[in-house]
């Protein structure tokens, strides 16, 4: 099934937060956060919830796309 | 009555965060900024190597519930050390020095934000039933995507 655009937006902007580094990393955490409590206003959810209710999804959606491993430096 | 609950309380609070503030003096003898700066970039590599993990053997695979545990312990002791840090930095002042070294309280304040959304995405105490009417909003907006 095709994923919604906006849940798409949620898992790439996730994907960011979490392993985007050098310059710019930062503000792509911020994005997130900003998206997250919009999404959450649109669901009438909590963070925390929100972010249960993705996982197993946002799992899928990075095997699906072939990411690759972080870098750590 | 409430009040002396209150005055209790505090009194009670600030005596258990004193040998939290005792445990940071005595971690962080230097007052140097250029250490705490060190400090906070040696953090920021351990949260790095942590998601590589997290990303190997919690999302590629199907993490066990020894894997859970690993996790939640590592991730509990980053947002700890990571407020520490801020908290002590916020202390010593001095924000266009510590911006001279490349350091952001709004940055690390956001790189701590997104540790603590990590944490409730895998460790979240929401209710089952909860969480899945949430994923049935989802899908159903999944199966708007689909329609049109």
């Amino acid at each position: 099934m095709a994923r919604h655009k906006l849940i798409e937006e949620l898992h790439a902007a996730w994907y960011d937060a979490l392993w985007a580094t050098g310059e710019g990393a930062d503000d792509k955490r911020k994005a997130h956060l900003i998206l997250r409590d919009e999404a959450c206003r649109l669901f009438d959810c909590s963070p925390s919830e929100l972010q249960q209710a993705l996982r197993g999804d946002f799992s899928k959606w990075c095997r699906e796309k072939a990411l690759p491993k972080p870098p750590q430096s | 009555m409430e009040e002396q609950m209150t005055m209790r309380l505090e009194g009670v609070s600030a005596s258990e965060w004193d040998w939290v503030r005792r445990l940071i003096a005595d971690v962080q003898e230097q007052e140097r900024h250029e250490h705490l700066v060190a400090l906070w970039a040696q953090w920021r590599i351990a949260v790095r190597f942590f998601r590589q993990a997290e990303f190997i053997l919690m999302r590629q695979k199907q993490p066990g519930a020894v894997d859970f545990k690993f996790h939640r312990a590592c991730l509990t002791g980053l947002i700890s050390i990571g407020e520490f840090l801020l908290l002590h930095i916020a202390e010593s002042g001095d924000r266009e020095e510590l911006s001279r070294l490349g350091f952001s309280g709004e940055n690390a304040e956001a790189a701590l934000a997104t540790l603590r959304s990590n944490w409730d995405e895998w460790h979240g105490e929401s209710s089952p039933d909860r969480i899945r009417s949430i994923q049935q909003k989802l899908l159903e907006l999944n199966g708007e995507a689909q329609a049109h």
